[in-house]
């Protein structure tokens, strides 16, 4: 697949912002050290809302129509991005309510919208992580682990952020201890991009199966056109193998390791959400770049 | 109709107030196409829209160069002007320094009126290049051809081999066939050196070394001869074969045919004992050996099983210089006598013969064949040709039921009786039409354009002892003979629809030079170039001046009897075109420039008696010219009020009424008129009512061919009339003009240049002229080399490796795949993708000019004989350009892009 | 109904007419055109709803089942080795997934015939509904900045101004060898379901569940002809041993 920057970046994005969300929002439930004063609240929220925000417009860059996008929340009952979009807009309103109900003191409300809001903060990094997943054609996004994917990594940057805001409070509140939460997310994180890379439950399809001729070899003798076509440039692209592995290797040390070691070690959250999310980008590009898509049988590859 | 002779309908619609194409679709109801369109034929709207299109008459800037591509605009009145003055000067003094050369056009019928009006022999079409070794063999053998004049009986065949053909004239109808075939469940046998298009959908592919096909074709024969699997009666009765052939070597007689005192053919009556005239009630022998009328002489047939039974012909003797294996042989030889003489088709028809029998059915032996340009454009391809029609001959499938079958004005007689001009003296007469059109089939050395002293009187040698049977000209030669002045210099050559500059030429960066050339002097070796063409393409860009014609959808065309018209097996049909969109430029349609230039110099056929304007305009010509009394350009709606067909008088609504009739014109022959009608009475009496034919004669099919034994006799030295001198012309004409069918190797590269080189024609493009095309651009503009799998692996090569190719000739380089359906000592790639940078409205980048190419930089038009004389690179009897014949080898660049790159303004 | 195509890789000799065809008519009809880029330029590229693209098979013995050629492979084998031609465009499936997945709604399947369309009205161009196809049958146009794919003509097939036997898809009337058939597969009795039936058709990518309506008819076995003809003696004894027969003009 063609790695489109714009939907690269809304989803880390849009998903740090989300996991971030959710963080904030257990930890204004949460025990001692986690806790923090309204304004650092406030704070985290205005950089959830930033990083959602950024991504979801950043998401609507690669529409080739955009004035037609006021549609796309029409097709919730069969279409993963109708819902995304539909749950990722309502997460405002939520979180109006949400706002209003701290502001106006209503404590019968508040844990109310609070629960609704991580619910949904979820279930949009779940609809993400489906509008891949749920892509027969593209058998590499087609497991469970895609939308799992998603949701980990989405609350795991959120709660590398975590710490990096909750050091924004004043001191009164006390010092940021050690963020257990983000590195065991981290841990988890690590192991499931391993399982991931190492044991990918995926199907395999050939040329022959693309063609319905089962016996002998296949092969592509002349695609019909000199030069690309909608199909070769947006399902064409490929890495080399060097380079795959190379980033690879960027994208576990920068998205997990890291992060963890700068996490347990360090009180350096910011860097340590910073090179997590630039991992997590290195991650997320590798993502399409490396998603093969069975119509590039038709133009000769032997399997995807 | 479209571009070469589909129907189409057309439909338009207003945009900004002007009429624009919306949609062309197949005409259902015309006889070629019915209704369906090639991608060509669709995508002819966007050469509407081309950036290319001429837009104005331009006259070469002066102080720039031919090739630089700078002209000044030029009215039509100025440039009409200084044609006209020009060439009424070459008409008062010399008017064979007028060369008239035209391409792939449909109107030979004019332009050859219009040359033969001027004077100058040196007109032809494009023929000679492309596969006039096709028509020529048919016309001397069988009475029409593969090329046009006639199809296989797609309804019937049972069995169908197809010879070396990509795409074809008649593309469409190939391919409307080819579905008829494999719906009923004939077999298809393609023998092709490359598998793609029609050769993926046959049966078996027989992928044959290039240029061997005769070999495999005769090593049929041998089979066929082996086993009696031949057709007696056929031969009997409808072939030469039973025909006396004189025994006397070392003599001026021998070889010829035994005739009676009225010049009749004799043959052996097995009842009188006696040497008679094919006549009723005769039975001739097949085979025979004797004395007969004082001389020694033989069967044609008896000719025949000495030559084809020898081992020299077995499958076990060929197969290896075929590559095909020798089982393979045996088999396709006992597929199609099986076919023949087991699934005979036998349909009720009552029809009469030459002889006066009554048939009550008509026999089919359903076995068809139709061959291309993979015979025709090799050194051999006459006599391969020769040896399909052999195959077709014995076991009597020509003509029938599930045969390759004749087109009206086909068969004609063998051959058609129609000489080329070789007076002299006419030739030479200053403001004197010449008595005849310049083409014609010689039948003997004595017809041969020569003047007394053994010159050639064609600027082309077409007609002279190098091709003899130059039955189309030798338009490939033309540039070269002009620039050496060998056989003479010329003052003007005109070019109409030809890219003489770039893919019409063999060796097209030398040929750019020789346009460019200059004498000591610094006058051009040919002092002045028109070319009419529609686009901006690579010839375009050398002409002194540019006459701009209209494109296909804005002009009258008449695709006429006198030429090569739509005919199918079954109807006599003539077509026509009419302006669909009106003109948007400064350009004129050219068969009106044509009849204007005729009456401004004032051609007799195109003035009144008082010397006034006798035609207004093409159409108008069309409308009221008579070749013989009845008989005009359109066959159709002829009388005063189109009630006649076929012949009457000029009707002057004849356009309307073709336009009316969907512009064509079907005279649907009667059931008894379909079948055999080279010997079929009621048919030749109604071709002949018709002008197609001279007279109603039988045209009996020739497999021994009697002009190729006295031209042959004439190479011998023993031909009582005129004979070469050159040793390399008599070697030539005793080792080549043998009057049997034969084979013989066409490369002397040997080893050094181990592989075959060939084209294609991409299905989606019509040669040069479809790059400019926005759509059929996107499906290729950029061509390969393809290699064989094992070959690449063999040379270390790669996919989308770049390599150098090399021919004796020159060496290009370019970029190649590899694939499994070729054999494998060939390579191939498409034809004419490659263009010049800048050419045919594309950006100077445009990947046809930076990574498409032309193999043409490799052949050569000429070749040097080993006793030094230059020769044209072409078959040895008809003059046919051998452009397959190439040699090369190949090795892996180091360098990428293609070379050499040529550009406009640039000396090459 | 259930309309589609069938295309025939038995005849399919891949000169792209249905293609273009298919370009010309829909280029510039009502649905919204089929642009092209780079024209003349350096790399001219366009969008289409019908492309034909060649393979070879090599090794199958269904469909070469003589080995023949000059092309031998080490142990003296020739390859068997087949050229197949296949066009593709929308196969309409009946699982159009292409369909369930665009957010907008532009994406959709007609009920009455099963036709699948896109409504550029509605269309903002974001590419999933491609990402979901697997043929490769949906291409954006990017002038107008919404995708575009086979309509199946639906703008000639229910045209009652055009004669009865013109309300068949552009590539179908185009296609010169025949090998493309246009009909309703829910009709037992219709022109594509018996071919498809008698025929038997590919399986392209059947696992993925799209469900295509379009049928590739699977190209028929050579045919091969059962020679029962004597083979008469040897030749040297032939040649001298031909006999006359008598037959009269
Ligand atoms: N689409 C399209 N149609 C055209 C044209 C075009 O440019 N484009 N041009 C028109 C013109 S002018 C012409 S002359 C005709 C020509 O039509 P074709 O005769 O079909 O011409 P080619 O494309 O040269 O195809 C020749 C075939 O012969 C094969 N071949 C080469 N050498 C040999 C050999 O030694 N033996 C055998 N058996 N096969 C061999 C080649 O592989 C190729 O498949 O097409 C006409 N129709
Ligand atoms: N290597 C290789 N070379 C070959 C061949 C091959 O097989 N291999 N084939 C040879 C054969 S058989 C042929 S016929 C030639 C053909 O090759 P070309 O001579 O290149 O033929 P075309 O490209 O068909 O058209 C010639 C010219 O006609 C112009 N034209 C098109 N329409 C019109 C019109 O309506 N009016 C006028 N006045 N001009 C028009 C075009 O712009 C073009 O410049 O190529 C030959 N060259
Ligand atoms: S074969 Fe194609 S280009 Fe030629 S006339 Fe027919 S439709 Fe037109
Ligand atoms: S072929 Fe592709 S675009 Fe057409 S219906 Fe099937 S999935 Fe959708
Ligand atoms: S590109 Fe258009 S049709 Fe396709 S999914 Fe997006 S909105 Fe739907
Ligand atoms: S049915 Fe119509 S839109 Fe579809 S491929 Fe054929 S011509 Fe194109
Ligand atoms: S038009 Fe017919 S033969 Fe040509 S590519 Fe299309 S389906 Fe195949
Ligand atoms: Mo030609």
């Amino acid at each position: 697949m063609n790695p489109a920057l714009s939907v690269i970046f809304f989803t880390v994005s849009s998903g740090a912002g989300l996991g971030l969300l959710v963080w904030l929002l257990i930890a204004s439930l949460m025990a001692d050290h986690i806790r923090m004063d309204a304004t650092t609240f406030y704070k985290g929220a205005a950089i959830a809302a930033a990083l959602i925000t950024a991504g979801l417009i950043s998401s609507t860059l690669h529409l080739a129509n955009r004035k037609n996008a006021i549609y796309a929340l029409t097709r919730i009952r069969t279409s993963w991005l109708a819902r995304e979009g539909l749950l990722a807009l309502l997460l405002y309103p939520l979180a109006a309510l949400h706002l209003y109900a701290l502001q106006s003191g209503l404590p019968q409300v508040t844990p109310v919208t609070l629960w609704l809001l991580i619910a949904d903060a979820i279930a949009v990094l779940y609809c993400t992580g489906m509008i891949y997943g749920c892509l027969r054609t593209i058998p590499r996004w087609n497991t469970w682990m895609t939308p799992v994917k998603y949701v980990l990594f989405g609350l795991m940057s959120g709660a590398v952020l975590l710490p990096a805001v909750l050091s924004l409070r004043p001191p009164e509140v006390g010092p940021v201890g050690k963020p257990m939460v983000a590195i065991l997310l981290l841990a988890l994180g690590l192991v499931l991009y391993l399982a991931y890379l190492l044991k990918h439950p995926r199907k395999q399809h050939t040329i022959n199966d693309a063609l319905g001729f089962l016996q002998g070899n296949v092969r592509l003798l002349d695609v019909g056109h000199s030069h690309g076509t909608f199909l070769t440039n947006e399902f064409g692209f490929s890495v080399a193998r060097v380079k795959a592995r190379l980033l690879r290797w960027i994208a576990i040390f920068c998205a997990f390791i890291l992060p963890m070691m700068l996490c347990y070690f360090t009180k350096w959250f910011w860097i340590a959400s910073l090179i997590c999310v630039i991992g997590l980008l290195v991650e997320r590009w590798l993502f399409f770049a490396e998603a093969e898509h069975v119509v590039r049988l038709y133009h000769g590859q032997q399997r995807v | 109709m479209c571009a070469c002779r589909c129907g189409i309908n057309v439909t338009t619609e207003e945009r900004d107030g002007k009429p624009h194409v919306r949609f062309i679709q197949g005409n259902r109801n015309h006889l070629v196409n019915q209704g369906v369109l090639c991608a060509k034929g669709s995508a002819g709207i966007m050469k509407q829209y081309s950036k290319a299109k001429l837009q104005h008459p331009m006259i070469r800037r002066p102080g720039t160069e031919r090739g630089d591509g700078i002209f000044d605009p030029i009215s039509w009145d100025d440039a009409l002007d200084v044609l006209t003055k020009r060439l009424a000067h070459i008409r008062a003094t010399d008017p064979k320094k007028l060369a008239f050369f035209t391409g792939r056009d449909q109107m030979q019928a004019l332009t050859g009126l219009w040359a033969q009006q001027f004077g100058t022999p040196n007109w032809a079409a494009h023929g000679g290049f492309c596969s006039v070794n096709m028509a020529a063999a048919g016309l001397y053998s069988i009475g029409y051809s593969f090329w046009e004049f006639g199809s296989p009986d797609w309804d019937r065949a049972r069995y169908f081999v197809l010879w070396g053909v990509a795409e074809d004239h008649s593309s469409n109808p190939i391919k409307i066939g080819l579905d008829k075939l494999k719906s009923r469940g004939a077999k298809f046998v393609s023998v092709n050196p490359v598998r793609t298009g029609y050769s993926a959908i046959a049966d078996e592919w027989v992928p044959i070394r290039p240029g061997t096909d005769g070999l495999f074709a005769l090593a049929i024969v041998h089979e066929l001869i082996k086993h009696d699997w031949i057709d007696h009666a056929y031969l009997v009765k409808y072939t030469n074969a039973p025909w006396l052939v004189i025994d006397a070597p070392g003599t001026s007689q021998d070889g010829l045919f035994l005739r009676d005192a009225e010049g009749k053919a004799l043959v052996f009556d097995q009842t009188a004992q006696a040497a008679c005239r094919m006549e009723k009630g005769v039975a001739p022998a097949l085979q025979w050996a004797g004395e007969a009328n004082g001389k020694s002489a033989r069967t044609v047939f008896s000719l025949i099983l000495d030559r084809y039974a020898s081992d020299e012909y077995a499958a076990d003797s060929v197969a290896d210089r075929c590559g095909v294996p020798a089982e393979q042989v045996r088999r396709i030889a006992a597929e199609i006598a099986h076919i023949a003489f087991k699934e005979t088709v036998e349909l009720p028809c009552v029809w009469t013969d030459i002889y006066g029998n009554v048939h009550n059915t008509v026999v089919g032996r359903p076995v068809a064949f139709y061959a291309m340009r993979g015979i025709s454009a090799h050194a051999n391809g006459f006599q391969t040709c020769r040896s399909l029609h052999l195959i077709q001959m014995l076991i009597g499938a020509l003509d029938g039921p599930g045969n390759f079958r004749s087109k009206a004005p086909f068969p004609r007689p063998i051959p058609p009786a129609q000489l080329p001009e070789n007076d002299s003296s006419l030739i030479n007469a200053p403001n004197t039409a010449l008595s005849k059109t310049p083409l014609g089939f010689p039948t003997r050395p004595e017809e041969l354009a020569l003047d007394a002293h053994g010159n050639a009187l064609r600027l082309d040698k077409a007609y002279t002892w190098e091709a003899p049977l130059a039955s189309h000209g030798m338009m490939h030669a033309v540039i070269k003979n002009a620039v050496e002045g060998d056989p003479y210099e010329i003052d003007t050559l005109i070019l109409f629809m030809a890219n003489m500059a770039w893919n019409s030429a063999m060796n097209t960066a030398e040929t750019q030079g020789m346009l460019r050339a200059k004498d000591e002097a610094g006058n051009h070796k040919i002092p002045f170039l028109v070319v009419a063409d529609a686009f901006d393409s690579e010839m375009v860009r050398f002409a002194d001046l540019v006459l701009p014609d209209t494109t296909y959808l804005e002009r009258y065309d008449a695709i006429s009897f006198l030429d090569r018209p739509i005919s199918e097996p079954d109807a006599a049909a003539d077509a026509i075109r009419h302006p669909i969109l009106p003109l948007d430029r400064d350009v004129r349609p050219w068969q009106d420039v044509l009849v204007e230039l005729a009456t401004r110099l004032k051609f007799p056929a195109f003035i009144n008696t008082g010397g006034g304007r006798k035609f207004t305009g093409y159409t108008d010509f069309i409308v009221n010219y008579e070749r013989a009394p009845g008989i005009g350009f359109l066959g159709g709606f002829r009388g005063r009020d189109g009630e006649k067909s076929l012949r009457g008088e000029p009707n002057p609504n004849q356009w309307r009424d073709y336009i009316k009739a969907e512009s064509f014109f079907a005279h649907h022959w009667p059931e008894n008129q379909r079948w055999m009608r080279g010997v079929n009475r009621d048919y030749l009496q109604a071709a002949a009512d018709a002008a197609f034919i001279p007279k109603a004669e039988p045209i009996i099919a020739q497999l021994y061919s009697e002009p190729l034994q006295k031209f042959r006799l004439a190479g011998q030295g023993l031909y009582a009339g005129p004979q070469p001198t050159r040793e390399v012309d008599k070697k030539r004409l005793t080792e080549y003009f043998d009057p049997l069918p034969a084979w013989y190797p066409t490369d002397s590269a040997g080893h050094d240049y181990p592989l075959h080189a060939i084209t294609q024609r991409p299905m989606m493009m019509y040669h040069s002229w479809d790059s400019q095309n926005a759509w059929l651009r996107q499906i290729i503009s950029q061509n390969y080399l393809y290699v064989a799998t094992s070959k690449a692996r063999e040379l270390g090569l790669n996919d989308l490796d770049w390599v150098w190719v090399e021919s004796a000739n020159g060496k290009i380089r370019c970029q190649m795949k590899t694939m499994d359906g070729v054999e494998a000592n060939t390579v191939w790639t498409w034809n004419a993708i490659g263009k010049m940078s800048e050419a045919w409205g594309l950006a100077k980048d445009a990947s046809e000019a930076t990574v498409g190419f032309l193999l043409n930089h490799l052949i050569s038009e000429s070749v040097r004989a080993s006793s030094g004389e230059r020769l044209s690179n072409s078959d040895p009897i008809t003059g046919q350009a051998a452009w397959y014949d190439l040699r090369v080898r190949i090795r892996k660049a180091d360098e990428t892009g293609i070379w050499p790159k040529l550009e406009f303004g640039a000396k090459a | 109904m259930k309309l589609g195509l069938a295309i025939d890789l038995d005849t399919c000799v891949g000169c792209h007419a249905c293609a273009v065809a298919c370009k010309e008519w829909n280029g510039q009809s009502l649905m919204g055109g089929a642009p092209d880029y780079d024209a003349w330029g350096k790399a001219p590229s366009g969008t289409w709803y019908n492309r034909i693209r060649h393979y070879e098979l090599e090794g199958d013995p269904t469909y070469s089942p003589h080995r023949c050629g000059s092309h031998a492979d080490t142990a003296g084998h020739e390859p068997l080795s087949k050229t197949i031609n296949v066009p593709m465009s929308c196969m309409h499936c009946e699982e159009a997934h292409c369909v369930t997945v665009c957010p907008t709604g532009a994406s959709y399947k007609r009920a009455e015939d099963g036709i699948v369309l896109v409504d550029p009205s509605r269309c903002m161009g974001c590419n999933y509904c491609a990402w979901a196809c697997p043929y490769g049958a949906r291409e954006l146009d990017q002038d107008a900045g919404v995708m575009k794919k086979c309509t199946l003509c639906v703008d000639r097939i229910y045209d009652e101004q055009l004669a009865e036997a013109d309300r068949q898809p552009a590539c179908v009337l185009a296609c010169p060898t025949h090998a493309r058939h246009f009909g309703d597969y829910d009709d037992p009795q219709s022109k594509v379901s018996l071919l498809a039936a008698s025929r038997g058709t590919q399986s392209m990518l059947d696992d993925l569940g799209y469900k295509p309506t379009n049928a590739y008819l699977s190209p028929r076995k050579p045919v091969e002809v059962k020679t029962e003809l004597p083979l008469r003696q040897g030749l040297s004894d032939k040649a001298k041993a031909f006999v006359n027969r008598l037959i009269q003009l």
